[in-house]
């Protein structure tokens, strides 16, 4: 049994940020000690636009974790997102030398620095490395090659990259509050470590995590990430549109939205009006039930017909056996499961965090999978680094690519 | 101290001459401005009645007019007093604007020499066989009601006498300054746009490409409806250029983010860029400008390919509105008509040839004759090919009533409310084009779902 450990998820959204502070065992479950919540303010699409609103969010988000774990939150772990983050699969290749024939772990690392070696656009820089499967000798599907008999060392990674500054922006809007950045991590990676089972990623998954300003999608098959993404198309599209197409306020909208909204066409009886009551800055009105859901049905199927496609193209649908997880803020949309087992024709089902205990039922809210999923990672990494010293902390940096300043 | 061009010397590079004329103050600030921004594309001409600012321009054709009618003084606003002055150098009038293919008058009317001269002189180069385009700027209305009155006065006449009038209104152009920033600033600003417009119009009849648009088009879509132009200039370069560089263009406070190009009766986009600007950019602009028009509007699209390799790609939009009562002619004084009507009757039952024989003999014969002998014809027969014939009263063509102009803002009335709020509370952000869709916009407005 190792050490329990405290570690801290804290997810910057669009709509809100979200701090979850738990307690890890290298080998145990994650338990919930406390989840802090504030609305966001100052973040469009995932990523801040106003720095010192987004900053005071922040720190309204960690004083609401202190008080509700007593825990004195020093680091976290944070998520990032954005338009600006893109991936793709490349494959690194190493010989070993004449007088070795027994791989070993210098040669693993060889073998990824040779994959990472590729031309990114001058601003990007790769934020993950992630191993799909080793090539002994041209033998495919090996995931453990150490100490394995070979010359010739072939890996497949899945490489993500994004925007230095805008990744920094990130970190410094949660040091202004005088916190310690441990890693940054990808918001579809993060959420993909709680809702979905080994089992799942080994029979092949996509999981949709659809937020307030994006959407992240990874698929997982045979066990290793095959593909990844970020759509700036999120919950707020939604909202936009039904401001704009019932000529509403942005706040009534996104409350018609969660209170009423639904994608499923034939939910609305012929004539049937919502009333919206008046209140200090809106003067009452009726609003169509049909047309409100079918603003949102044709938004919804949009957006996933995308991620269909961007999925495709990288991986048939037929290889994904576990279906399609949805998880995010948005999948607590009504009627969207159908929506999106019709889109994919696959088993959709809606994501619960698994391994996870606590006080709290915070787990099984969709809008916390990130921050949850953060926890995971961070315990992840922990796992691996032998002793869990101030020293693990920095070889986690740099595992995950990830070097501040 | 005067001087005028003896004769036109189109370079030999250049296959269409150009000619930019500035009148008055501001005409001639501009032709100094067009000298440094576009250096030689295009001759130049300076023709003022206040000594002190021909002085100060760079230019090197200049001309005063009126020197006993205002010493060399201006006309201090008053537009009788300069077409008195132009009365008086009528011949050296004359010479300027003979000689080249296209001319361009510049000014900004409400004061005196421009609101004045301009309409007389449009007539003169209209005469000569040369396609006339005015550009000019409309006052502040902070500059008070009688400058309104005189610019709107001029205006219309100018519409009559020029092939194609391009106004821009100053009101509209302060927003591009910073409103606490110095007035010079705003007025430095406005300038640089009008110099923008001038050059875009230059490369566009100039430009080679697959599309060319040739001064025959622009006299199609733009000639006969409103003097009112929309102008939006955009540069961009990298992956997302032709998106970029078309928000830019509608970012143009003359488009309002391209609110204003609904009202649009004519559209012209052009698009000119290094010889990689592909089908898909070009697509992509037409389809986002085809969005924000209605239905009749007339578009047309030119592109030209000839920029250097690694140049960025610009977009032009150039809109024809149909005039608002604000800026149509507002009851002219009567003062004001009575000068106006005799001055360009005067010369006109006087045939082309007749007024060039008076001009070369008010200047020195040999020469004059003998370069506009060799220049007469040309553009005399090129012009009836590419121009319907010049109407031989310009005055009278009929004016578009005021109720037929606004017959086509009535008929948009349903889909209006939808355009200029697209985007939403996205409008500020980076958009998200995917697929060569702007996913910012509801998908109902692009699926063009009916609600109702």
């Amino acid at each position: 049994m190792g050490k329990e450990q405290i570690n801290i998820g804290l997810e910057i959204g669009t709509s809100k940020i979200c701090v979850v502070v738990a307690e890890t065992r290298p080998d145990g479950p994650i338990r919930i000690l406390g989840v802090g919540e504030a609305p966001s303010r100052g973040v469009r699409k995932g990523e801040i636009v106003d720095f010192s609103t987004a900053s005071k969010c922040v720190h309204e988000a960690l004083a609401d974790a202190e008080e509700k774990s007593d825990v004195e939150i020093r680091s976290v772990w944070t998520a990032v997102t954005g338009s600006h983050i893109s991936s793709f699969n490349n494959r690194g290749a190493i010989s070993l030398p004449e007088d070795q024939d027994e791989i070993t772990e210098q040669n693993l690392l060889d073998v990824e620095h040779n994959a990472k070696d590729v031309t990114l656009p001058v601003p990007n820089f790769i934020m993950h490395s992630i191993i799909q499967h080793y090539y002994v000798d041209g033998q495919p599907g090996v995931l453990d090659p150490v100490g394995m008999m070979g010359h010739h060392l072939e890996a497949d990674f899945h490489i993500i990259h994004g925007v230095l500054t805008r990744v920094q922006n990130t970190i410094r809007c949660i040091k202004e509050a005088r916190i310690e950045v441990e890693d940054v991590v990808i918001s579809g990676i993060a959420s993909a470590q709680v809702v979905a089972t080994p089992q799942q990623k080994e029979l092949g998954v996509a999981i949709l995590d659809i937020g307030g300003g994006v959407t992240d999608y990874i698929v997982y098959v045979d066990g290793a990430v095959r593909h990844s993404g970020v759509l700036a198309v999120g919950g707020d599209h939604i909202t936009n549109d039904i401001s704009i197409g019932l000529r509403l306020p942005i706040t009534r909208a996104e409350r018609l939205k969660v209170e009423e909204g639904s994608v499923d066409l034939n939910l609305a009886s012929p004539g049937e009006t919502i009333v919206l009551k008046n209140d200090a800055s809106f003067s009452g009105c009726e609003v169509e039930r049909a047309i409100l859901n079918r603003i949102i049905h044709v938004r919804g199927r949009e957006l996933l017909e995308l991620v269909r496609r961007k999925i495709e193209t990288e991986c048939p649908l037929g290889m994904l056996g576990a279906g399609v997880i949805l998880t995010g803020g948005c999948s607590l949309l009504n009627g969207i499961q159908p929506l999106a087992e019709e889109v994919f024709e696959l088993p959709v089902s809606m994501a619960r965090a698994h391994a996870v205990t606590g006080p709290t039922s915070a787990f099984a809210n969709p809008q916390y999978s990130t921050a949850i999923g953060l926890v995971r990672y961070a315990q992840a990494v922990q796992a691996e680094s032998p002793k869990p010293s101030l020293w693990s902390k920095i070889g986690g940096l740099f595992k995950g690519g990830f070097k501040l300043m | 101290m005067i001087e005028l061009p003896r004769q036109a010397t189109p370079s030999p590079t250049q296959d269409l001459p150009i000619r930019a004329i500035g009148i008055g103050n501001a005409g001639v600030a501009l032709i100094d401005r067009l000298l440094l921004n576009l250096g030689n594309l295009v001759e130049y001409v300076a023709i003022n009645t206040d000594i002190q600012s021909l002085t100060a321009s760079v230019c090197e054709n200049k001309l005063l007019v009126g020197q006993k009618a205002t010493r060399g003084l201006g006309a201090g606003g008053d537009p009788e007093l300069a077409t008195e002055a132009g009365a008086e150098s009528q011949a050296d009038l004359l010479t300027a604007m003979q000689g080249s293919r296209v001319i361009l008058l510049l000014g900004g009317l409400g004061g005196g020499t421009a609101s004045g001269l301009l309409p007389e002189c449009a007539r003169m180069a209209r005469e000569s066989g040369a396609f006339v385009v005015g550009f000019i700027t409309l006052p502040f209305s902070f500059e008070g009601k009688r400058r309104q009155t005189q610019a709107a006065a001029s205006l219309a006449a100018l519409q009559n006498t020029a092939d194609l009038v391009i106004a821009f209104e100053n009101d509209r152009m302060s927003e591009l300054a910073q409103p606490n920033g110095p007035l010079i600033e705003t007025f430095a600003e406005s300038e640089r746009l009008l110099a923008d417009s001038i050059r875009s119009l230059i490369e566009i009849i100039r430009g080679r490409g697959p599309m060319q648009i040739t001064l025959g088009d622009l006299c199609g879509y733009l000639k006969g409806g409103s003097p009112l132009c929309l102008f939006g200039l955009g540069e961009a370069s990298g992956a997302n250029r032709a998106h970029e560089a078309l928000a830019y263009a509608l970012r143009s406070p003359l488009l309002d983010r391209g609110k204003n190009l609904e009202r649009c009766t004519s559209l012209l986009l052009h698009a000119s860029g290094p010889a990689d600007l592909s089908y898909a950019e070009v697509q992509i602009a037409a389809a986002e400008v085809a969005k924000l028009t209605e239905d009749h509007t007339r578009i047309a699209l030119g592109i030209s390919t000839a920029a250097p390799a690694g140049s960025a790609l610009r977009i032009t939009l150039l809109g024809i509105e149909p005039g608002r009562e604000a800026i149509s002619p507002a009851k002219p004084t009567p003062a004001l008509k009575l000068r106006q009507e005799p001055a360009p009757s005067a010369p006109e039952p006087k045939t082309p040839s007749a007024l060039e024989a008076k001009a070369t003999g008010s200047e020195s014969p040999e020469e004059m004759g003998a370069a506009d002998g060799r220049e007469t014809p040309d553009h005399e027969t090129s012009t009836t090919e590419l121009f319907a014939p010049p109407e031989t009263s310009p005055v009278t063509r009929p004016m578009p009533t005021s109720p037929s102009r606004k017959s086509p803002a009535k008929i948009k009335q349903e889909t209006l409310q939808f355009e200029p709020v697209a985007r939403g509370r996205f409008e500020k952000s980076e958009p998200t084009i995917i697929e060569g869709e702007d996913l910012d916009v509801p998908t109902y407005l692009r699926l063009k779902i009916r609600l109702k």
